[in-house]
């Protein structure tokens, strides 16, 4: 059975609200990287609304009591809290192992924040080895896209060319064409796959303007070309392309900045058998 | 028996458990809570299991899937991705030589048979 979120009264919605916020507090306490934490919190919310629809099914009627009695069902927001973790024996060893630098980050950065100026705060060594493990740990979690990277080189790799073509005219055009072209495509697919990762990637303005070069240098040498005739009005229309550049640029922005790029549902099956226990969890 | 051994065993093997339940089909998380809370020994809750799983998403051992529902938030949906079935061979792999071990060492041994 499905319920819309709609559906359910303002008590109920804050209960859940308030629980989430409460675990995603103690995530952020932790310096969980913020992929991670979109992660976990969709997956409680996901989890709250699976359960919900489980004792609907049952014959429960949606009442704020049910939908508390769901939360407190649920794990503390504290069983977030590694060290919380580590007491009720609950973490992966190998996540403590290979997230240590999070970890270490994390207390790191408590030590110092709290501390009142130990001899290891002070001490500059310790900072440019805090500062360096901090740009490690984020590098670890969070990268830039090398197509974001190739594509700005081949728009570079193109303009270059095309300020150094003497001899060989025809030659230069074809590559600063396909440089141009190549540069593009994978500028958009940099802005595809940096908008598809949830935050691990970055070099969003990059990808954009790779993918916006080819385009914008085409449009601009057609308009040049077409008002070249009339001398007078050159400096005018060059500021118009200027200021349609970046109108089209900022909507252009804006679009991409407002796609989820949420692939839109392809039949969600009603009921998913879990295979070991024979147990059915219903898709919500 | 001691609760922290038991917890101890399982911490290191939970990595394991998880990748070999998302290696078997494409699933999701709150499937990934209730596979593991009926797995006799291995019953851990969803504060264990989701950073977990968003660990192994955010380190490219998970791939990703979402769904839209048309009540409630979007499903997401994990698969393992070439990284984590390397990972997942991997672990395995050493997860057989210490079972082997270990049985080898707490068999009896011949002589106590003969007793």
């Amino acid at each position: 059975m499905e319920i819309n979120p709609a559906q359910w009264d303002q008590e109920s919605r804050n209960s859940m609200d308030a629980y989430l916020d409460a675990v995603e507090a103690v995530l952020l306490e932790q310096k969980t990287p913020r992929s991670e934490r979109i992660l976990i919190l969709g997956e409680l919310e996901s989890q709250i609304h699976a359960v919900i629809a489980l004792r609907l099914e049952a014959g429960a009627e949606l009442q704020p009591d049910l939908v508390r009695s769901i939360i407190e069902s649920l794990d503390t927001p504290e069983s977030y809290r590694i060290d919380a973790q580590h007491a009720n024996a609950g973490s992966p060893i190998g996540s403590e192992l290979e997230s240590k630098t999070h970890t270490s980050e994390a207390k790191e950065s408590v030590s110092i924040d709290s501390g009142v100026g130990s001899t290891k705060e002070r001490d500059p060594r310790f900072q440019a080895v805090h500062w360096l493990g901090k740009l490690a740990a984020y590098r670890q979690r969070s990268r830039i896209d090398e197509f974001a990277i190739a594509s700005c080189i081949c728009a570079l790799g193109a303009l270059l060319i095309a300020a150094s073509t003497g001899r060989d005219r025809e030659a230069g055009i074809v590559l600063t064409g396909l440089l141009l072209t190549v540069g593009c495509c994978l500028g958009w697919f940099s802005t595809y796959r940096i908008k598809r990762s949830d935050g691990k990637l970055w070099g969003g303005r990059l990808a954009f303007t790779g993918g916006m070069i080819l385009p914008f240098m085409l449009a601009n040498i057609a308009a040049i070309t077409l008002v070249v005739q009339t001398p007078l009005w050159i400096l005018i229309l060059i500021a118009a392309v200027l200021f349609a550049n970046y109108w089209v640029i900022r909507r252009t922005w804006a679009w991409i900045a407002s796609q989820s790029l949420v692939p839109s549902t392809v039949s969600v099956p009603d009921q998913q058998v879990s295979h070991a226990t024979g147990s059915t969890i219903p898709a919500v | 028996m001691d609760a922290s051994w038991l917890s101890q065993m399982r911490k290191g093997v939970l990595e394991l458990c998880v990748l070999a339940i998302v290696d078997r089909e494409e699933t999701y998380g709150y499937a990934v809570v209730e596979r593991m809370g009926k797995t006799p020994g291995m019953e851990v809750t969803e504060s264990t299991v989701y950073p977990l799983l968003a660990r192994l998403s955010n380190d490219g051992l998970l791939k990703l899937r979402i769904e839209k529902s048309s009540a409630g938030p979007p499903r997401r949906y994990y698969s393992l991705s070439a990284g984590g079935k390397k990972r997942l061979r991997e672990l395995a792999s050493t997860w057989a030589t210490i079972v082997g071990s270990v049985a080898s060492l707490i068999e009896p041994a011949p002589s106590a048979c003969l007793d």
